[in-house]
Formats: C-alpha cells, structure tokens, sequence
C-alpha cells in the first residue's frame, strides 16, 4: 500500500506524517524544496484564531484548537510568545465590540489588559492606542517544523523526493490511479506506483489537478510582507480591526515580520515585491509603530495564499480560510485521488487528518490519525553546541563551520533554510564565499557558482524591495563587493 | 590662502586634500568615520565594461570615442593622461614604489574565488594577469585557515576553467596563531620581526615543493607596514617574483595606501578633524553634537555615496545628501541615485567621488576614472586653470 503525496509544504508533509503513522508508505514528491512555496514565505504566526473570530467563526474555531496541538506535538518549534489585539486610536470601537462577543462564544481565550500593562510590555506601540486584548498568539518556526516533520517520515520508511515534479497520472482502466510518472530537475522521468495520490500542491494544486482531471477553482492571493533586523516586540501584535493590510507584527527569532497585503493574482510563483508595494505596506504602520519607518528594515518577501471558492465574485479577503477536501471521482476524475485546498499553515495537521481519512476510506481500511498525540521527533545534530573557539562562517546569524557541515548533502539555498545563514543584516555580502568553500569538494565550479549567483539573486530581490535608511546603504555595500572584489559581474 | 574644508576621508577626499594642498591650498579634512579605502585593495579603474557588459580590452580607445564623452566637460585622452600620471605620482610621493609609465591596456586581477576581473592600475603588491597574452604559471599560498581564503575554490576554478598553469603550496601555522585570525590579523603578525622571520623560513621549507618557476602569490596579508621590504625579503629567499591577490574587506591593501596617504598629508600641514558635518553653507561647515563650525572659503564633499554614509533616504524614498541638504526622489535605480551629486559646485561645495555625474562604477568599472575626473576638475575651479596646468606640467617634467 503506497500514497504519493505532490508538495513538501506543511500540508503535503503533514498528510505523509500522517499515514505514515497509520502505517502507510508514501512518498512525497515536491518541485522544489522543502518549504519553497507558501509554507516558506508566511509571517511565522501561530495563530490563535481571534483575527478570523467575527467573519470566518469555523477557521477561527480550527486555529484555537490547533494551536494548543502544535504547542504539544512541535514543542521545541513553537515561541509562546501571546499576542495583544491592539485598537488604535479613532478606530470604530463597534467592531471591538463585536469581537469580544465573538471571541466569547467561541470560547477563545482572551483578557483585557491594561493600558499600563501593554506600554510596558510593548513599549515601541503607538502611545494612544485605546484599547487591548491578550490572546494566546505564538511564533511557528515554519522551516525546522518541517524539517522535523520530513525526518519522521523518513523515519518511518517514507520518502521525500525534492527537486522532482509529477509529470502524468496514471489510471487503471476500472478508475482508479495506479502511478504518477515524475520528472527530476536533470529531466529523468520515471513513474512511481501508488493506490491512491493526494494533491497538496497549494498555489499550484489546480495546475496539479489538470493531470488527471478538471483544474477547480482557486483563488491565489498574494501578501507582501517586511522584515526587520530585531525582535522589536515581546509579543505577537495584532491591528483590532476587520482584517486588512499592514496588520500584524510577528517577533521571529532576532527579527521583526510586518505584514500582510492581499492582493488577487494569476501567478502561483509570487514575484518579488516591489518597492512600492513594501511602501504602502510600512506606512500602514503609523497608527500602531510610529517609528517603523526607522526601523532596520532587512528585506520583502512575499508569499501566496492557495484559497479555495467555487464562487468567484468575493474579494480575497472575504473568501474563507477554512480548507476544502476534494474527492476527484466525484468530479468525474480518478478514484482514490484527493486534493486539499485553502487553509492556514496553523491547521496544517487538521487538514493532513481530513484529507488521510478521506483516502483511508478509499483505500477500503480502517486507521485512525494519531498525529494529535505523537510529539515530531527532535532534529539531530544540526544545531551544535556553542563552542568557546568557534569560528562563524555567518557572523550576522552566528552560523559555523561545524553547523554547515552537518548538512553535508544540502545545495547553498537548501543550507540558507536549514542553518540560517546569509538571513541577517549583511544578507550574505560577507560568509556567502566562506559557506561555499566549504561545498567546493568534488570541484564543480560551474554548479557552486550556479548557486551561488541564485542565491545572491533571492538575497538581492528582497533587498532592492526595501531600500530605505541602512539598508539602502548595506545594498550598495553589498553589490559594490560583489563586483569590486569577488568579480562577481553579471549583466543586468 | 585659501581655505579648503574636504567633509570624508575616502579615495577621492585624500586625493582631493593632496593636489589642493600641493596646490597651496589650507587643507582640513573633516570624517565622521574611517572612510573607504578599507574597503578595497586598492586598484583604481578607468572602464572596464562597455554599456553591454562586454570587457573593454583598450580603455583609452574607449574614452576617445566621442559618444563616450558622457560628462559636461569632456575630457580629451591628453587630459586623462595628465591627471593619471598626476595620482601615480602623488601614490610615488607617499612611498609607493609606482612606476609612472602608465598601463596600456588592461589587466585582470583575480579574486579570492578566483574569478578574474579587469582594471587600469594596482599597487605593486597586486597580483595582475595579461588580459591578451598568455601568461607564467604560479604558485598560490595557502595560508592556513584564513577564513576568507576560499583557496579549493580558487584552485578548482584555475584547473578547470583558466588558460594559465598553478599549483598551490600550504605553509604550517605559526604557534601564534589563533582560530579567528582574519587577513588584517595575519598582516599584523608579519609585521613584527618574529612574524616576517617566520614567513622567511616557511617560504624557504614550501620552495622545496614548488614545481613550478613562475611567481610566488600570497593572499593579501603581507604587512601593512612593512609590505615592499617583506615582498623584497621573501623573493629573495625564494628566488622568484612576490604579489598578493586581494581578499574581501577589511582589505590590507587599501588599508597599506590609507595609512601611507595620511601620514604623507599631515606632514604636509593637512589637518585631520573627527566630526560629522550636518550643514554646508558659504562660510564653512557647521558639525553636528555642537561641535562647531570651520570656516572655509570652499568645501569639498567626498562622502561617498551610501557606502560612504553621505547619502541617506528616507521612507518616503527621498534621497538627501546629508551634507548639502540636496533633495531628490529615488526610484529603486542606481543611476537616479548617483545623479545627486555631480563634479561641479552646487549652491555650496563641489561634490566629489566615484559614484558621480551618472556613473554606475559597479556596473562599468569606472570608479577610478571617476574620482580623478571629480576630483580634478573641484581643484581646477578652486585653484584656477592657470595654477593648475602649470603646476600639472612641473609634476609631468620633475625628476622621476
């Protein structure tokens, strides 16, 4: 018995986490890396499910009750940071209201807090802001969750197949799917036999879907978001207000995530923002951070949002967060073929539940999920011990040589997500040549500078998105190394 | 006397502060920080690449086309023959052993990763390549541990892709030495006597390796003051040529010229101030911290463009030249940036520096080019064009 999974985001791992613990082999086979979508390119919040509690009560209902699971099952990966919803002053007390009643019957926990409480504790807030509240917001760290995640199903006799994208499905003549055939980055095909597929592609699930049947409706809605330097709050901060742009602000580690736009697009790949667009998104900040704007912003990135609506006249806004399990062969397409849509990362685990049940029942057995209660195995060895003589490679994220090479078969983007490095202020200008001498073993120069000029290229996208104060400067710094003293030139 | 104020410290303030006060000029430098030239080895471009990103073999050819003329006051290839020879001469003066022939074409310098990259004149130590004839085998210095010495890669590229013949040899570590050792570490070792002893010996032990008969190159960490007498020392032990490839900043060549350029310029009655100057106006320059101002009949400013920390945007995307107050909108595109500040006065001061007049340096190689064009055409209209030509052809005619 074997399930092909398409997409290593949080829900094509959660889904392969899933059965793999109902004792199902699979194999997940994803187009790029680990996390390279949707899953990569959020703000990092644990949701506690207040910021849909009026317009979307079921989403805001999966939240609350997924993050008290992902605080037991990722312990480890998960910041309890809380979060306030904060009322800027002249904002429509109403919704406030209504909020509260919501929140009540939803059962979410919640209080007041003081005024004093909130300077105190958050002390870059807008001095008039009128009213808060405390949630039990969180900080999610997406990659090494996911990272845990794939090391369990590994684990468990899985495969996680990277660089790899489904090319054809194959159908039995009675219906049912019997294979994928797969593509490899080097343009190898090969087909991999299966009783039963599950979509998980996210922005490119319907693309995913017109291989095998009708492509379904989507709605693609792309955030931009800022990063700054430092933790610049103790706790997640929330605009209260109906949800709109520019109205959270997540501490992640060392830095600071602002975010988010919404904007409808056609393109499941989000593009890198452009400076405009990271603009508007900072002067949304006035009423909340005053002093945003001289902040030390880092970079913009973006992100798309897969959401699913059969109707198609609403706003992106207004379309549901809640997820949707489609069966195919009520569609007319295969049988024992499932895709999952829309969603948020914080119910990733709901979602691999629903979906896995839904191809149990297809696969004519009885299993139940276990996910809710096994804790995702800790990751090995990858963060070493802070040594009194080491030497960091990275400076910025204190990343060393050891930590490096503890990923020995990882490509310089892969290592980026899996130690951090080149994340910080610098954005790699000064340990990008350091981490890739350590990869220059075989002496493939063609393939390391390969990498090294795509990861520049990802670095110096989200850059040119925020150039402003010390970043701008760092920009010019960066780009005049790249060319005075590496050489490296490239034509624009 | 004329009093000049030069607000920064970088290539073209220094360069800027040596011909005015060969000139007569009363010189007083005024730096917020250390300035640029930490940041290079010290090369100075004339055009690398043409609009198309194409290396240009002939930067000479390339500024005699008159299309190429790009600036207000065009200079014919005469005029940059003049002024670059003036800087060779001016590097002789503080103790570089220059030779005043200017280059020809050309050359490649090699990066610490071992891509090559062009550019008109180095410093002696810097390690160079004939961009058009073939060129002698080598023998690269590995030293030890040095983080920023990607020497596999340096090697992998020169064996797989390159038309030239190296080998490397590795030198032992000395008993001083420590994990976080970076270039400017090394060459302070080399400086002390036990340092460039122990180089000798280590020199002597790896020649036994060596197979071929070409030059000896190290990374860049022979000394900041003691440089040309270590590269003498050790090429005579070894019996072959010694030059250096550049490393990332802080880079000790540049940090080799700054140190000399200072030193040269306060014997010289250059005076050195530390302050930040917030506002430039008819009378002088007012320093932040109510630090004061000083009088000056002209300014100079030569604060580099972001790097330098000169230039500083806001959120709005308005782009301010912190020491003139000159406003302009950014749009994202270096070369709107760069257009703020150009070689001409403007209201108060002449502004000064490689990133002028439209110029991308980084984008054409040109930075050299730059600073001597900004710098010289400030000190022709503060001194007058007649001081300026006849002083020009006692430096051209003076003994060598």
């Amino acid at each position: 018995m074997r399930v092909v999974v398409v997409g290593a985001g949080a829900t094509g791992l959660g889904i392969a986490w899933d059965l793999s613990l109902r004792g199902i082999k699979v194999t997940v086979v994803e187009q790029g890396d680990i996390a390279q979508g949707t899953s990569g390119r959020f703000h990092g919040l644990l949701h506690s499910g207040a910021r849909y509690a009026v317009r979307d009560p079921k989403a805001a209902r999966e939240c609350f009750e997924e993050n008290k699971i992902l605080r037991k099952i990722a312990v480890g990966s998960i910041e309890p940071t809380g979060g306030y919803f904060v009322e800027p002053e002249a904002s429509n007390s109403a919704y406030s209201q209504q909020w509260v009643q919501a929140m009540n019957r939803l059962g979410i926990t919640m209080r007041e807090t003081s005024l004093g409480e909130l300077r105190l504790r958050v002390p870059e807030l807008h001095p008039k802001i009128q009213r808060a509240y405390w949630v039990p917001d969180g900080v999610i760290n997406g990659f090494e969750l996911l990272f845990r995640m794939r090391q369990g199903i590994e684990m468990q006799g899985g495969t996680v197949r990277l660089f790899t994208r489904v090319s054809g499905v194959k159908v039995e003549p009675l219906g049912r799917v019997e294979g994928v055939e797969v593509q490899s980055r080097q343009g190898g095909t090969e087909w991999i036999a299966c009783d039963g597929l599950i979509n998980a592609a996210g922005p490119y699930a319907s693309e995913v879907a017109k291989l095998f049947s009708h492509p379904f409706p989507m709605r693609l809605s792309r955030g931009v978001m800022l990063v700054f330097a430092e933790r610049k709050v103790s706790a997640v901060i929330n605009r209260l207000a109906p949800p709109g742009d520019g109205d959270i602000l997540v501490p992640h580690h060392r830095i600071s995530i602002w975010g988010t736009s919404d904007e409808e697009t056609s393109d499941p790949e989000a593009g890198p923002p452009s400076i405009e667009e990271s603009r508007r998104l900072l002067s949304l900040a006035r009423d909340l951070f005053p002093e945003m704007h001289q902040w030390r912003v880092l970079r913009a990135f973006s992100g798309v949002r897969p959401l699913y609506q059969a109707e198609t006249s609403m706003d992106s806004r207004h379309v549901t967060r809640d997820f949707t399990i489609i069966d195919h062969a009520q569609m007319g397409g295969p049988e024992a073929v499932v895709s999952v849509v829309g969603g948020k990362w914080v119910t990733y685990r709901l979602m691999a539940e629903k979906a896995v049940d839904a191809m149990v029942a297809k696969l004519g057995i009885t299993a139940t999920c276990k996910t809710e209660d096994v804790l995702l195995p800790p990751l090995g060895e990858s963060r070493l011990e802070l040594r009194r003589d080491r030497v960091n490679l990275c400076e910025c994220e204190e990343v060393s040589g050891e930590e490096v090479a503890a990923w020995p078969e990882a490509s310089l983007g892969q290592l980026r997500t899996r130690t951090w490095f080149s994340m910080g202020p610098c954005q790699g200008t000064f340990c990008l040549h350091r981490v890739a001498e350590t990869r220059i073993a075989d002496g493939d120069v063609k393939t390391l500078d390969s990498e090294v000029m795509s990861l520049r290229r990802e670095r110096d996208r989200g850059m040119a998105a925020a150039l402003w104060g010390d970043n701008a400067r760092q920009w010019a710094l960066s780009r005049s190394i790249r060319s005075q003293v590496l050489a490296e030139v490239e034509s624009e | 006397m004329r009093h000049v104020v030069i607000v920064g410290q970088g290539p073209s303030g220094l360069l800027a502060a040596d011909w005015l006060s060969a000139l007569g000029a009363a010189v007083t430098i005024v730096a917020a920080s250390e300035g640029s030239l930490a940041l290079w080895s010290g090369s100075f471009d004339f055009r690398n690449y043409d609009q198309d990103g194409s290396m240009v073999t002939d930067p000479w050819q390339w500024w005699a086309e008159p299309s190429h003329r790009t600036f207000a006051q065009a200079w014919e290839l005469s005029d940059w023959k003049r002024w670059w020879t003036a800087l060779l001469r001016s590097f002789k003066d503080i103790g570089l052993i220059v030779d005043l022939t200017l280059p020809r074409e050309n050359r490649w310098i090699v990066a610490p990763t071992g891509r090559l990259r062009p550019t008109f004149w180095c410093p002696p130590w810097q390690w160079t390549l004939s961009s058009s004839e073939p060129n002698e085998p080598v023998t690269l210095v590995d030293v030890g541990s040095l983080l920023d010495t990607p020497i596999n890669w340096l090697k992998a590229r020169t064996r797989n892709e390159s038309a030239w013949l190296t080998e490397t040899v590795a030198l032992r570590r000395p008993d001083a030495w420590r994990r976080h050792w970076s270039g400017l570490a090394w060459a302070a070792f080399l400086d002390q006597p036990a340092g460039a002893d122990w180089l000798i010996t280590e020199s002597i032990q790896a020649r036994e390796h060596m197979r071929l008969s070409g030059a000896l190159v190290f990374p860049q960490v022979l000394g900041v003051a003691t440089t040309e007498r270590l590269i003498q020392r050790i090429s005579d032990a070894v019996d072959r040529p010694v030059f250096e490839y550049a490393l990332m900043p802080p880079a000790v060549g540049g940090i080799r010229i700054r140190e000399r350029w200072r030193k040269s310029l306060k014997s010289r009655g250059v005076l050195f101030r530390p302050g930040h100057v917030v506002e430039v106006t008819d009378s002088g320059v007012r320093l932040g911290e109510s630090a004061g101002r000083i009088a000056a009949d002209e300014v100079v400013i030569a604060t580099g463009g972001m790097v330098g920390g000169g230039l500083a945007l806001n959120h709005e995307g308005i782009l301010t030249n912190t020491a003139t107050g000159e406003r302009g909108f950014f749009s994202g595109e270096l070369n709107a940036l760069t257009s703020v500040g150009v070689g001409n006065r403007r209201s108060h001061g002449y502004v000064v520096g490689r990133m002028v007049g439209g110029s991308d340096p980084d984008r054409h190689g040109d930075g050299g080019a730059m600073n001597v064009w900004s710098v010289a055409t400030a000190v022709q209209a503060i001194m007058g064009e007649r001081a300026v030509n006849s002083w020009l052809s006692t430096r051209e005619e003076g003994p060598g």
